[in-house]
């Protein structure tokens, strides 16, 4: 018997549309995940991630009825959806984020031992390290690395041009680079 | 020839998507330290595991959207029922000479959903409508309504009535989105404009606070999700709100910037 296949998104798009609740719960089940680390990774505290992961499903139940299956991709729309969300609440609140490493779960198994980023130590360093990014710049990396997004997709997304994504990655990652190589406890690891 | 930001990204596609990048980086000899350099900090960040939503935050979400689409389609359903004149007409007729004379309208007025007589509360307010014609009168009691709603959701989230609490925010956020669609098409004249942007003031306020008191009892009972869900409805209702009373304004202004008749005339 084969493995069980994912309804085609079209097919279930146009029964979200007419608000069906089975296809409300499969579109649910395929992106919650990765909205909440979306915004998780910008507000950088659970309550406040939750908070706003609930508030874009329901404003997608709003808009979904008058969501074009010809227009942007769906899970583009969601992802804009979440980011005007989190823009305005930056906008309305001057509350200071919590740090990310400090919400990050214990280290877990990462899989092969070959793997570079295997013990929590380093994981915590990482997740120090995206902290000092811009915040535009820590939710391009999670889309583009954590999420596999396409550039085109952040893009439309982040509502900017192909190119500024380009050269937003390129800082990002230099960033990322010397706050790396600036961090005490790598610094001592070569020594 | 492409930038360093260029080259870096297709290095990142070809690692992505697994082909080799022997051939880009063979383009760049000069740049291909640096470009591996930050390959490999890309990599370090894809192990990243960021923290997955708490289970029971995800069914509770999950079962708060269901419930909130489940009202949405029952009040899209019934709106293209009751908009149909014949059933107006009929609805109008029927329940006036049915209800008036009873005495059960009076009665129904305190009725919570649940109560035996509050379909009959709300049936009257759909008669009521039906036979309001002036655009300014109908606007107003719309907005009547609505505060209407959030008044009975404030009493049931105090029961700690959620669901049927968020049915009502639903029922309000109908009124205003229909109270904004026929005050920017209304045919009003400019003095009445003039008195419907206050009125709708008056009842953005009224409404608003009511709205505060519902989220803020929801959030003190641990309904976070719910209480999320009424101020954004509170957010959506003031964009309205605004839109119309800028409508309202500029009705109003276009009355007051005609040129009066000459006194020579």
């Amino acid at each position: 018997m084969g493995a069980l296949r994912k309804p085609p998104e079209v097919a279930l798009l146009k029964r979200a549309k007419a608000l069906e609740p089975g296809a409300l719960a499969e579109i649910y089940e395929r992106h919650i995940d990765s909205i909440y680390r979306y915004i998780y990774i910008r507000v950088r505290n659970q309550a406040d991630a939750e908070d706003l992961t609930g508030q874009v499903f329901l404003k997608m139940i709003d808009a979904l009825p008058g969501y074009r299956l010809q227009g942007v991709p769906f899970s583009t729309w969601l992802y804009r959806i979440a980011h005007n969300l989190v823009v305005d609440r930056y906008r309305r609140s001057a509350r200071t984020p919590l740090e990310l490493s400090e919400h990050l779960p214990d280290a877990s198994p990462l899989g092969a031992p070959e793997v570079r980023l295997q013990l929590g130590e380093d994981r915590r360093i990482l997740a120090a390290a995206l902290g000092h990014l811009t915040d535009d710049q820590r939710q391009l990396i999670l889309l583009r690395f954590v999420e596999n997004r396409e550039v085109e997709q952040i893009a439309r997304i982040m509502n900017r041009t192909h190119g500024a994504i380009h050269a937003m990655q390129h800082r990002a990652l230099v960033s990322l680079r010397r706050l790396l190589a600036d961090s005490p406890a790598v610094e001592a690891r070569r020594a | 020839m492409p930038d360093f930001a260029t080259r870096l990204d297709r290095c990142l596609d070809a690692l992505r998507d697994g082909r080799s990048l022997h051939r880009v980086l063979q383009k760049s000899p000069g740049e291909r330290d640096d470009l591996i350099d930050l390959l490999r900090v890309s990599t370090d960040v894809a192990q990243l595991q960021l923290p997955a939503p708490d289970p029971a935050f995800k069914l509770r979400t999950r079962n708060l959207m269901l419930a909130v689409a489940a009202h949405r389609r029952a009040s899209a359903a019934r709106s293209r029922w009751v908009a149909r004149p014949v059933f107006r007409l009929a609805l109008a007729v029927g329940l006036s000479g049915a209800l008036l004379g009873a005495g059960i309208v009076a009665a129904s007025a305190q009725s919570l959903p649940g109560d035996p007589l509050y379909q009959v509360k709300r049936g009257m307010e759909r008669v009521q409508l039906s036979l309001t014609l002036d655009p300014a009168a109908k606007a107003r009691l719309r907005m009547q309504l609505a505060t209407r709603r959030v008044s009975e959701a404030g009493q049931l989230s105090a029961q700690g009535r959620v669901a049927e609490a968020l049915s009502l925010i639903t029922a309000f956020d109908s009124d205003v989105a229909e109270l904004g669609r026929q005050v920017v098409a209304a045919p009003l004249q400019p003095a009445d404009a003039g008195r419907l942007e206050r009125d709708v003031s008056q009842g953005q306020a009224e409404a608003d606070g009511g709205l505060e008191a519902v989220a803020a009892e929801l959030a003190a009972r641990g309904h976070s999700e719910a209480a999320a869900s009424v101020q954004h409805s509170e957010r959506e209702a003031d964009q309205t709100f605004s839109g119309a009373k800028k409508a309202l304004h500029d009705h109003g202004a276009k009355g007051s910037a005609r040129p009066s008749p000459s006194p020579d005339n």
